[in-house]
Formats: C-alpha cells, sequence, structure tokens
C-alpha cells in the first residue's frame, strides 16, 4: 500500500517535469539550427583555421554536440576515404570545447558502407585530433563496440608506409591526404594489447589508459536506405573495347579524338583502360534525352564476369563546344575506370569519384584537354575539368578560399556549354 | 582480397593452360576476331553468345534508372535455317526490351544454333528460346529476381510451349544488372 501510494506521488511529481521536459526537447528540435549557428559563431571567435561545411551540420542533443564535417583534402586510392568532423560541445552548460573526430573504417566496412557510417556495425578506427590536428587518442571498433586502443603514426609516402616493419599479430590500415602539395599517409595500428600500453615511437600519440568518453556518439553519418539489398562486391577489370552508339556527328567526333589523343600521364591509364583494349569491360558510349542538369552519365553492368559500362551523352550538347563534349566524356570515362578498377564501394559512388576526380584528376584531365585542343587555354581547361565537380570537398574549399576562381569556372563551363567559346560542334 | 583475385587470376591461367594443352586445334576454333578472343576462348558457345548479346544490348538511361527488375522470355523462331526478322515476345515485355533486341538481330542471326545444340545439326525449323533477366543491384536502387523464380518461369515457358509442332529448345538465362 505504501509502495502504491509512493509511486503515485512519484508519478505525480514527475508528470509535469516529463512533460515540461519534452516540451523543452520539442522547442530544440525546432531550433537545431540556431544551435549549429551558435557553434559558428563561438568557433569563428577561436581563430582556427577549419574550413566547416556547416550545411551538412548536425545537432546532436542527447550529447549536446554539433557535429559538422571539415572539408580537407583526403585522398583515396585503394584505401579508405577517411572523415573528419569538427565536434563542438557544451552549449547547454556553457562550456564550450571543440575537437576533431577523424574516422577511418576499415578496408572492409568502407567497401560495405562506402561513408554512411554507422555505431551499430562499425569497424575501424575513430580518433580525436586536437586543435593542432595532432592525434590525442584513438579507439578501434569491432561490430561497434570499442576493441582496443589504436596507434598512430605519419608516413611521408605510401611506400614508406608500405616499407615500414609491421608487427604480426597486428592489424594495420591508413588514410592519407594531401597536406602542403605532399601526400601523407597516416598509417593506424591496433594490436590486441588491451587498454593498458603505452605510445611506440615515431609521432605515435596513443593513450596508454582507457578512455573516460568514448568517441561513439560523434560518427554515425546517415541511414542507410532500408532496401539496398546485401552488400554489393566490387569488382576488377578490364575494358575490352569501344561501342560506339553515337550518331550526332559532333560526339562521334570528338569521341573519335578522345579514343584516339594522346594524354597527360595522369589520364594515361584512365584512358587506355576505359576506351582501348583489354578484357573483360565493354564500354558503349551513346546519347539521349537527359533531365537538363545532367551532361553526361555512367552507368555500370555485369553479366557473369563481364562488366559493361555505358556512358550516356545528353542530346542538349549537339550546341556545345566540342571542348565541353571532351570534358564530359573525360570525366565519365573517369567514372568508368573508377568503377571497373578501384575497389571503392558502389555505396555513394558517385559522390566518392567525385572527390577523388576533383582531387586528383583535374590537372590531368586539363592537360588532356589541351592537348586534344592546342588552342584552348590553360585557365580553360582546367575551368572545364572542373564541371561537375561541384559537390566536392575540394570545390567547397575553393569556394571558402578562392571564390573568384568558382565563378571562373562557372562562367567557362557556361560559355563552353552554349557553344560561344571554343570549337564549334559540326 | 589482393589474394583471392592472384587465386583467381591464377586459376584462370591455368585453366587457359590447360585448355590448351588439350587441344592442338585451338587455332583453328572460329574465334570472334576482337580483343575478347582471350576469354571467349574459354567460353561454351551458349556462354559466348551471351556474352556478346551482353556486350550488344543498349537500354536507354530511363530505363536504366527504372529499379524494376524484369524476367521475360523471347522466342527466336528458325524457320528454313534461318532465323526470322521477328522474335516472339510476352504480352507484357516492354517496348524498350522488344527495340534493344531488334538492334542485335544480326548477332542472332550470325549464330550457328547448333553449335550451342548438336541435335539441331540436322533441322530445319525449330524455336531457341532465350530467357532474359534484367535486375538492379545498385545501392538505394536494388531490385532482383530470385534464381528460382528464373528458374521455374523458365520451365513454364517451355511447359506451355511442350505440345507445340514445332520444337523449342532453351538457351542458358542471359543475366544483366545494373550495379552502378
Amino acid at each position: 500500500m505504501f509502495f502504491r501510494k509512493e509511486t503515485l506521488l512519484y508519478l505525480a511529481f514527475c508528470l509535469p517535469l516529463l512533460t515540461l521536459s519534452c516540451s523543452k526537447d520539442d522547442k530544440l528540435i525546432s531550433h537545431d539550427s540556431d544551435e549549429i549557428t551558435s557553434a559558428k559563431n563561438w568557433l569563428e571567435t577561436q581563430h582556427v583555421d577549419f574550413l566547416v561545411d556547416w550545411d551538412k551540420a548536425k545537432y546532436n542533443k542527447q550529447s549536446d554536440r554539433v557535429i559538422a564535417p571539415l572539408i580537407w583534402n583526403v585522398i583515396s586510392d585503394d584505401g579508405p576515404l577517411s572523415m573528419r568532423k569538427l565536434s563542438i560541445s557544451g552549449h547547454r552548460t556553457g562550456k564550450r570545447g571543440v575537437n576533431v573526430v577523424e574516422i577511418i573504417p576499415s578496408k572492409a566496412y568502407y567497401l560495405e558502407h562506402g561513408n554512411n557510417y554507422s555505431l551499430k556495425d562499425f569497424e575501424g578506427v575513430l580518433a580525436l585530433r586536437g586543435l593542432d590536428l595532432q592525434f590525442q587518442r584513438g579507439e578501434y571498433y569491432k561490430n561497434g563496440e570499442r576493441a582496443f586502443p589504436a596507434i598512430f603514426t605519419s608516413y611521408p609516402s605510401m611506400e614508406a608506409y608500405m616499407n615500414a616493419p609491421h608487427v604480426e599479430g597486428c592489424v594495420y590500415t591508413y588514410t592519407s591526404y594531401a597536406s602542403g602539395g605532399t601526400v601523407v599517409v597516416v598509417g593506424t595500428n591496433y594490436c590486441n594489447y588491451g587498454w593498458n600500453i603505452g605510445g611506440s615511437g615515431g609521432n605515435t600519440s596513443g593513450n596508454g589508459t582507457e578512455p573516460s568518453r568514448p568517441i561513439e556518439y560523434e560518427i554515425d553519418e546517415q541511414t542507410s536506405p532500408e532496401n539496398d539489398g546485401p552488400a554489393t562486391e566490387w569488382y576488377y577489370a578490364h575494358v575490352e573495347e569501344v561501342v560506339d552508339s553515337l550518331h550526332t556527328p559532333c560526339f562521334k567526333n570528338t569521341l573519335s579524338m578522345v579514343v584516339n589523343g594522346a594524354f597527360t600521364k595522369t589520364m594515361i591509364e584512365v584512358i587506355d583502360q576505359v576506351f582501348h583494349f583489354n578484357e573483360a569491360l565493354e564500354v558503349t558510349v551513346m546519347e539521349d534525352q537527359l533531365d537538363a542538369n545532367l551532361d553526361g552519365v555512367e552507368q555500370s553492368f555485369r553479366s557473369g564476369m563481364f562488366i559493361k559500362s555505358t556512358i550516356t551523352l545528353n542530346q542538349s550538347l549537339a550546341t556545345a563546344s566540342k571542348e565541353y563534349v571532351a570534358a564530359t566524356l573525360l570525366h565519365e570515362a573517369c567514372h568508368s575506370y573508377f568503377s571497373a578498377k578501384k575497389a571503392w564501394p558502389l555505396r555513394d559512388a558517385n559522390n566518392v569519384h567525385h572527390n577523388v576526380m576533383a582531387n586528383q584528376y583535374v590537372s590531368g584531365m586539363a592537360g588532356a584537354l589541351q592537348h586534344l585542343f592546342p588552342n584552348l587555354p590553360a585557365e580553360d581547361a582546367i575551368n572545364l575539368a572542373w564541371g561537375g565537380l561541384a559537390e566536392t570537398l575540394s570545390w567547397k574549399a575553393m569556394a571558402m578560399s578562392d571564390p573568384a576562381k568558382i565563378n571562373s569556372i562557372i562562367a567557362t563551363n557556361n560559355k563552353y556549354k552554349a557553344g560561344t567559346s571554343g570549337t564549334k560542334s559540326q | 582480397m589482393k589474394r583471392r583475385i592472384g587465386v583467381s587470376l591464377l586459376f584462370i591461367l591455368l585453366s587457359y593452360c590447360s585448355v590448351y594443352a588439350q587441344d592442338d586445334n585451338v587455332h583453328s576454333l572460329d574465334l570472334n576476331p576482337t580483343k575478347s578472343t582471350e576469354r571467349e576462348f574459354l567460353m561454351t558457345p551458349a556462354e559466348k553468345l551471351n556474352h556478346r548479346l551482353f556486350k550488344e544490348l543498349v537500354f536507354p538511361y530511363q530505363f536504366n534508372e527504372t529499379c524494376n527488375a524484369l524476367f521475360t522470355t523471347i522466342v527466336l523462331p528458325v524457320r528454313n535455317c534461318q532465323l526470322s526478322d521477328t522474335l516472339v515476345y510476352e504480352e507484357k515485355c516492354p517496348e524498350v526490351v522488344k527495340t534493344a533486341f531488334r538492334r542485335v538481330l544480326p548477332i542472332l542471326k550470325e549464330q550457328k544454333w547448333s553449335r550451342i545444340f548438336p541435335e539441331l545439326k540436322d533441322k530445319k525449323d525449330y524455336d531457341i528460346v532465350l530467357p532474359f533477366e534484367y535486375s538492379f543491384q545498385v545501392p538505394g536502387c536494388w531490385d532482383t529476381i530470385p534464381a528460382k523464380t528464373v528458374k521455374w518461369r523458365t520451365e513454364q515457358a517451355m511447359k506451355t510451349r511442350a505440345n507445340n509442332e514445332i520444337k523449342s529448345y532453351c538457351l542458358q538465362p542471359l543475366k544483366i544488372s545494373r550495379f552502378k
């Protein structure tokens, strides 16, 4: 009886509180953008030199943190594409703080999930960096659970990482990024030593004690669609031949130029693999009426052990300059090449492809365009090579550091697309 | 994964060597003089046909974006040893599929069916049934057809033709899936 009375009293006391709490939460939900703006304003007072993608910032009510992706020159070749997020805490408590969280998935997890991280099944390293971007601590996760502390070592090149002695029984992974014109590889290893280990040599900053707070709630990126089906396999394939299904003379002519042209070193592999001989990948180039915002698309198919890539040019490009058509073909050829040759995840594939193109292929594409069109000014070639890459991190970085360049890219692409600059199609 | 690829390559190389060793007349085979010869060399005539069809079949961009898998059977009537210009489609077969197959008619007409079905060597009139599956394995655009459904529907198609005066021969299904 006493218990019942106490319970009733408890409920009478708590229900109004619960209601208040709910209404507060509702208020917070409707004001997430205020939290983000507040965090942004606070960060500006800290004089840190980060490029933040505020458009994709989220407010995590549970942890009272604003999480925003950082824009940086991540590079992905065959390794996982890592992600950095800024984590700004403490609006409710008034004690502001900021960390950089780096997510380095294991290769297997990356192949299956791309950059759609979720804590429930994450496998890989979560690392905290300070405002100076030095590693503070890291944790290796298996199936969404913290497993071991991770050790970090920086290497001046991929070769240095590959040739470094590896301890038997430890697991290694890496991520890489461009810094001051050079590629920095950060290798991480996780050995099942338990939490009480010390750091190792080099630039290591491993923490020997169990961290007081898991990094885990920072990582969820987005929920994968429900009906995605099982993880898709990835493929290595080679290109066999080009099936030319084009009928617009300008397209046929430009395709022939691209296929037969000699190219800059960067594009040689792409063009050779996409448009020239090998074994198992066919490329069909066709034209169709596409949405107005699409210049071209690439779709990949398989049948048994064969891979086929279809590049479709928008018929609206019939009035564009040949330079623009060639730039579109090179862009789509890169998609074909990546789809067939690179061990990258298929989830969010276009986004990954575009980021890699922006980081590593723009100058190669520009050089190829200048080779095909010797009168094409270098700046125009570069601007055309940037076409279709407006959603990339590199583009966003450029938009912040050099908005005039962005305007120049857009203007150049518009002129060549309209056919008012460049070689007339015929 | 690299090891798996290495093992696969080794297997292909060994298969190539063993087939090569078995048949000294391998160079006299009627190989398509394209760059696919090395791989086609390892294929059965039916696999070669499917490969050529896969290579040449082109579907419009919009169709490739539908995310609706389809399975259908296409009947190739051969009369007096010649493939008819008119292929026979199922009632609900989409027009784009018909258009795509019209485009590859020359490949089908070139085909020597007795290489796939040796019992056709002395026959003039017969029907070839081609089961065709088009599926989507793109993240966010996933629609596939279970293998048992393909099998059942192929069997049904053949059953309905079992009492026809002209005998039907079933090819192995041509399966195309979009993965990006």
